[in-house]
């Protein structure tokens, strides 16, 4: 088995793990909603200002 | 062969062991015993190679295949037993994996719960898995650490049973040495 085959049982094992036990998810999920929650007027704003200077 | 002269190991301030000697020839039997916290598991770590002494000389097989049971089994508890040691087996690139950790697990009286989570295993069931997946390899040299911890009395038999097998090198660290004091070729006291 190669290497890429080390990192492909490595990588299925660590997908298993969360899917299972879901350890990652909840905080990389609460990460992925602040960091949108925090950068949401500037998301409106930059979505805004495209509309004004494409229209 | 395993040789070592004036092994010693610090934490910091604090001395785990010192003055360790030690000639350990293949299929030798080294009985490391000694009271909780005197050393042994630090010992084995050091054989194991997982830690560096901090004085002495230490000399191992360049190419030594090592098996390596501590006080944890070390496998991961969401998988199965077989999703387990197949992972280990590809990791090893070990031929005819299929075949030999079929045979580990009917072995160790784990075939019919292959496939259910480790986690929902008792500790002695665990301690069986871990001794499965440290003889997948059939390592040349095996160091257990108190091997027997959680095991009932069929457990134990079939860790009888891996000791008879011949052609490898031992260190068993114990506090507990009656199970195995007949097998020692080699002996380290802890005090």
């Amino acid at each position: 088995m190669s290497y890429a085959g080390d990192v492909a049982a490595l990588a299925r094992k660590d997908l298993l793990l969360e899917l299972r036990a879901k350890e990652t998810l909840p905080s990389m999920l609460l990460f992925v909603v602040s960091a949108l929650a925090i950068d949401a007027p500037k998301l409106v704003a930059g979505i805004g200002g495209g509309y004004a200077s494409g229209g | 062969m395993i040789s070592a002269r004036g092994l010693a190991k610090r934490y910091g301030d604090k001395r785990v062991f010192a003055g360790v000697d030690l000639d350990l020839p293949d299929g030798g039997f080294l009985l490391v015993t000694g009271p909780n916290g005197s050393g042994k598991t630090t010992l084995l770590r050091v054989l194991a190679r997982l830690a560096a002494p901090t004085a002495g000389r230490l000399e191992l097989p360049e190419r030594q295949t090592i098996g390596y049971l501590g006080h944890e089994p070390l496998v991961y508890r969401e998988l199965t037993p077989l999703e387990n040691l197949t992972l280990f087996g590809r990791l090893y690139r070990l031929p005819e994996r299929g075949e030999r950790i079929g045979m580990l697990l009917e072995r160790f009286g784990l075939w019919e719960v292959r496939h259910e989570r480790v986690a929902s295993f008792s500790r002695g069931m665990q301690q069986r898995l871990g001794l499965c997946r440290v003889l997948l390899h059939s390592p040349a040299l095996l160091l257990l650490d108190e091997p027997t911890n959680a095991l009932d009395a069929a457990g134990l038999a079939l860790l009888d049973g891996v000791f008879a097998e011949q052609g490898r090198t031992w260190v068993v660290a114990t506090h507990e040495p009656g199970r195995v004091e007949h097998l020692a070729t080699e002996r380290i006291a802890f005090a």
